[in-house]
């Protein structure tokens, strides 16, 4: 089951240039100069911009807490994706998490959809308490790989938060139509709960359900805002000036558009 | 049958539904058998598309043997379990993340400028300005590195926010109501298809 030919996603035939990807490798390449720059200012002790508070990662802290007080375990879960930007935000989050339930000595239970996700969850947490000086806590059987299958995963954690009644559940990832029956069952087992996604067409379920909920972008900035890693934080200055940019742009395109009735010509020449 | 079937829904329906009181021995079996069905479906789902067509069919069939060298590295993974060579599974693994990360690097940039030239809109009505002002303002709440403690930068990425609440609201009533719509069509098994209470 947990064999994935990668073949099948690739690309059919081999582009050594698409024309019209030209601005958004201009967009990539930016992006990299601008990152390997502020990295390079954060290694140099130069100073970087702070990343403004986000309530959601601060409540991590709180939740761990509430979890150590009442000798309860925390749920852990990045999400339903697969590899890809979210899995990667939603383990770095992990990575912290593991650290700090380890410091705690604090049980924390981790339940992953996909059987690739699985492994990697694994290793990160055996590190984490590895890094806290507490390898002998680390327990196998405490990260779980639940079921592929969507809603069988969804029953299975359900089940979880009644049967171990978890203090705090942190669902930091990529969500679907899981959102509000997970938090749902998270409220109804009296966690604390953290949710983090970037469904658009999902995330309003977290909003009112979670005690505090990280809206799209703010995931992202998760592993830099928890860490305080200059070179983490430089990572995300460079993709806040990348945002000023296009937020540029639109402003630039929006005055053509109205003052000579069409954008036309910009949209040609980013379309190059 | 057909009937047979529907009672067997119907009971699966409740069982799933009487978490809703409290977790019971009911939901408890409701909730195995899914877990349990989804294990057997992945095993016949990977036997069925993934092993036979391509390694019965297209590798040994058609003698395409490069798919020998993802179907090995994907075999990896098993070495989990060989104690002291632990560390071959993550050969595996490595290959998965820097495949993810270099597909989402190549593929994803291309859906970013369209959208950036959707936004390139007259600004002749107040649907239009209202628009590049949410627009304008979500992607300032979205800023993390600029201070915005006090004044206007604050302000607008309050209204920035309020866009975005506004937003998931509505999204929110929209979803609520074909959540309701599954709900509808599972008392129409319970209800029209096993009791026949329903026409």
């Amino acid at each position: 089951m947990t064999l994935t030919l990668l073949a099948e996603e690739a690309p059919k035939g081999i582009l050594f240039f698409a024309p019209e990807m030209f601005w958004d490798c201009i967009m990539i390449a930016s992006l990299f100069v601008l990152v390997f720059w502020m990295i390079q200012r954060a290694r140099a002790g130069l100073p970087i911009p702070d990343i403004r508070r986000i309530a959601g990662l601060e409540a991590i802290d709180e939740a761990l807490g509430r979890a150590t007080e009442m000798g309860k375990p925390i749920h852990f879960s990045p999400g339903m994706s697969t590899f890809g930007s979210e899995m990667y935000a939603g383990l770095a989050v992990l990575s912290y998490v593991a650290k700090m339930a380890a410091q705690y000595d604090t049980k924390m239970v981790v339940t992953t959809r996909r059987p690739q996700i699985h492994p990697v969850a694994a290793e990160i947490v055996k590190q984490a308490y590895l890094e806290a000086g507490r390898p002998d806590a680390y327990n196998p059987d405490d990260i779980r790989f639940v079921s592929e299958w969507q809603f069988s995963y969804t029953a299975a954690v359900m089940g979880i938060f009644q049967r171990e009644q978890p203090a705090a559940n942190l669902m930091i990832g990529y969500w679907m139509a899981e959102a509000l029956v997970l938090a749902e069952a998270g409220a109804q087992a009296g966690c604390i709960q953290i949710g983090a996604n970037t469904n658009i067409f999902q995330i309003h379920f977290f909003i009112v359900t979670c005690d505090y909920t990280l809206i799209g972008e703010e995931l992202f900035a998760a592993s830099a805002y928890l860490s305080k890693d200059p070179m983490l934080t430089g990572t995300v200055v460079a993709q806040d000036m990348l945002k000023m940019v296009i937020g540029v742009l639109v402003v630039i395109g929006t005055i053509m558009a109205t003052v000579t009735g069409s954008a036309q010509g910009l949209i040609d020449f980013l379309s190059l | 049958m057909e009937q047979l079937g529907n009672i067997v829904s119907t009971i699966c329906i409740l069982m799933a539904w009487s978490y809703l009181i409290k977790e019971n021995a009911f939901y408890t079996f409701a909730e195995h058998l899914l877990v349990g069905m989804a294990v057997g479906r992945g095993i016949a789902y990977t036997i069925e598309v993934q092993l036979t067509p391509r390694i019965v069919d297209e590798m040994m069939g058609q003698g395409r043997w490069s798919l020998l060298i993802p179907a090995v590295i994907g075999c990896l993974i098993y070495f989990r379990f060989a104690k002291g060579y632990e560390w071959v599974s993550r050969i595996c693994m490595a290959v998965w993340i820097g495949y993810g990360a270099g597909n989402a690097l190549a593929f994803n940039p291309a859906t970013y400028m369209p959208q950036v030239f959707d936004t390139f809109i007259k600004l002749d009505s107040i649907d239009n300005i209202i628009y590049f002002l949410i627009v304008i303002s979500v992607v300032w709440y979205f800023i993390f590195t600029v201070r915005k403690d006090s004044g206007f930068g604050q302000q607008f990425s309050v209204v920035g926010r309020y866009a975005l609440m506004i937003a998931f609201g509505s999204a929110y009533g929209s979803i609520t109501m074909s959540y309701l719509s599954l709900i509808i069509g599972q008392l129409e098994i319970i209800l029209r298809d096993t009791l026949h209470l329903l026409k």
